[in-house]
């Protein structure tokens, strides 16, 4: 792990492979970070090109300052670092609101953009930042549940790679009501603390993150049909941001989409060999 | 005790130093580490500490052990599973076939 300063703020990144291209992966909100994809992509990624792999500022092993939590200033990072780094050109890999931060990268510097991979992602059709806020300023029982629902989830099939998305509750782990059923819940007992919960409670407790993430304005047609590098999206048959996949691939110039068969938000967790297999394919094509 | 098995207990000394580093000697003092130890039932890792854990397994020893290609080969439930015995083994045979 190496320390990179960008725009006043520490970034934890980690860098893996050789190659000409260059290939930086994003994580997802909130209680994600780098490890996702050390953990699946980027090994396999890593022997067709240089792998970048880093934590958003407030996650992971990045610093964790006062504010600076809209998705134009994640992009800005994003490029603050490939700067610090001294790349020109990368391939970006955004997995759920990593997408939208991969996005707004293309968007803001398209000639710094060799291609795109957008995996489930989010571009803002449906008030993304609203619902990310939402559902971490929610208060006694209906934040209670929440947690039971997400954590319940994470304990259960997450918990290795430390990842917890909002929508990533699997519709065979709920009840009839959406809830986490008991057998996941009887799983909520962790007696350890953990370091990616206390990071997110204090990313919500003491930082501007929720007004920031909420005042996040969505990815418009007009900009989408700007960007013009060869993207590739994988979204999940019954992933609830499927539709904002059709959009990609509908308004994009050189968008293609692929449908994870059978899988929900969490394509990266639960089809990690198809995924990878199509991420790989796409770094290789993009290069050629 | 055979010098495989002597290797092993070796092994799994460094190994439960490592993650006692990682995620912290309280813990570890109240779960002791053998190779039926798991990862995420018993030690509650999460995907974080274990990037920091492979870390210093590439410290200690050097590129024969790709830990993180071994990982990501898994699949998800397999990583749910995973015990410190089965990476002692895998160190233990990166070492073997050099």
């Amino acid at each position: 792990m190496a320390d990179v300063l960008a725009r006043g703020t520490r970034f934890n990144v980690v860098r893996m492979g050789a190659g000409d291209a260059v290939v930086v992966f994003v994580h997802g909100l909130p209680l994600d970070n780098h490890s996702s994809f050390f953990m699946t992509l980027a090994p396999e990624a890593a022997k067709h090109a240089r792998v970048v792999l880093y934590d958003l500022r407030g996650h992971g092993r990045s610093e964790q300052p006062r504010s600076g939590y809209s998705g134009a200033d994640m992009a800005a990072d994003l490029a603050a670092i490939v700067d610090a780094i001294g790349e020109d050109r990368v391939i970006v890999v955004g997995h759920s609101f990593g997408g939208y931060v991969a996005l707004r990268f293309a968007a803001d510097h398209p000639d710094r953009v060799q291609g795109l991979v957008l995996l489930d992602a989010q571009s803002g059709v449906a008030e993304i930042g609203e619902r990310i806020a939402a559902s971490m300023t929610l208060e006694g029982e209906a934040r209670d549940q929440k947690i039971k629902e997400l954590f319940g989830d994470w304990l259960a099939r997450h918990a290795a790679r430390g990842h917890v998305d909002l929508d990533a509750i699997d519709l065979d782990d709920l009840d009839a009501d959406g809830r986490a059923t008991a057998k996941f819940a009887g799983r909520l007992t962790r007696r350890r603390r953990s370091p990616m919960v206390e990071t997110a409670t204090r990313l919500r407790d003491e930082t501007t993150f929720v007004r920031d993430i909420a005042g996040t304005a969505p990815i418009d047609d007009a900009t989408l049909a700007r960007i013009t590098c060869p993207t590739l999206a994988l979204y999940g048959a019954i992933s609830d941001l499927r539709p904002e996949g059709e959009r990609l691939a509908r308004v994009m110039p050189s968008c293609r989409l692929v449908i994870v068969p059978d899988c929900a938000h969490g394509i990266l967790f639960h089809a990690t060999a198809f995924v990878r297999e199509h991420v790989v394919g796409a770094i290789r094509e993009f290069t050629s | 005790m055979s010098i495989l098995e002597e290797n092993k207990a070796a092994i799994l000394a460094d190994i439960a130093a490592m993650i006692e580093e990682v995620i912290g000697e309280d813990w570890v003092q109240e779960t002791p580490i053998t190779m039926e130890t798991s990862f995420v039932a018993d030690l509650e890792v999460e995907s974080i500490e274990l990037v920091a854990l492979s870390e210093k397994i590439q410290a200690r020893y050097g590129e024969a052990v790709d830990f993180p290609s071994w990982l990501s080969g898994m699949e998800l439930e397999e990583i749910i599973a995973l015990t410190v015995g089965q990476l002692v083994d895998y160190i233990a045979a990166c070492q073997s076939s050099r």
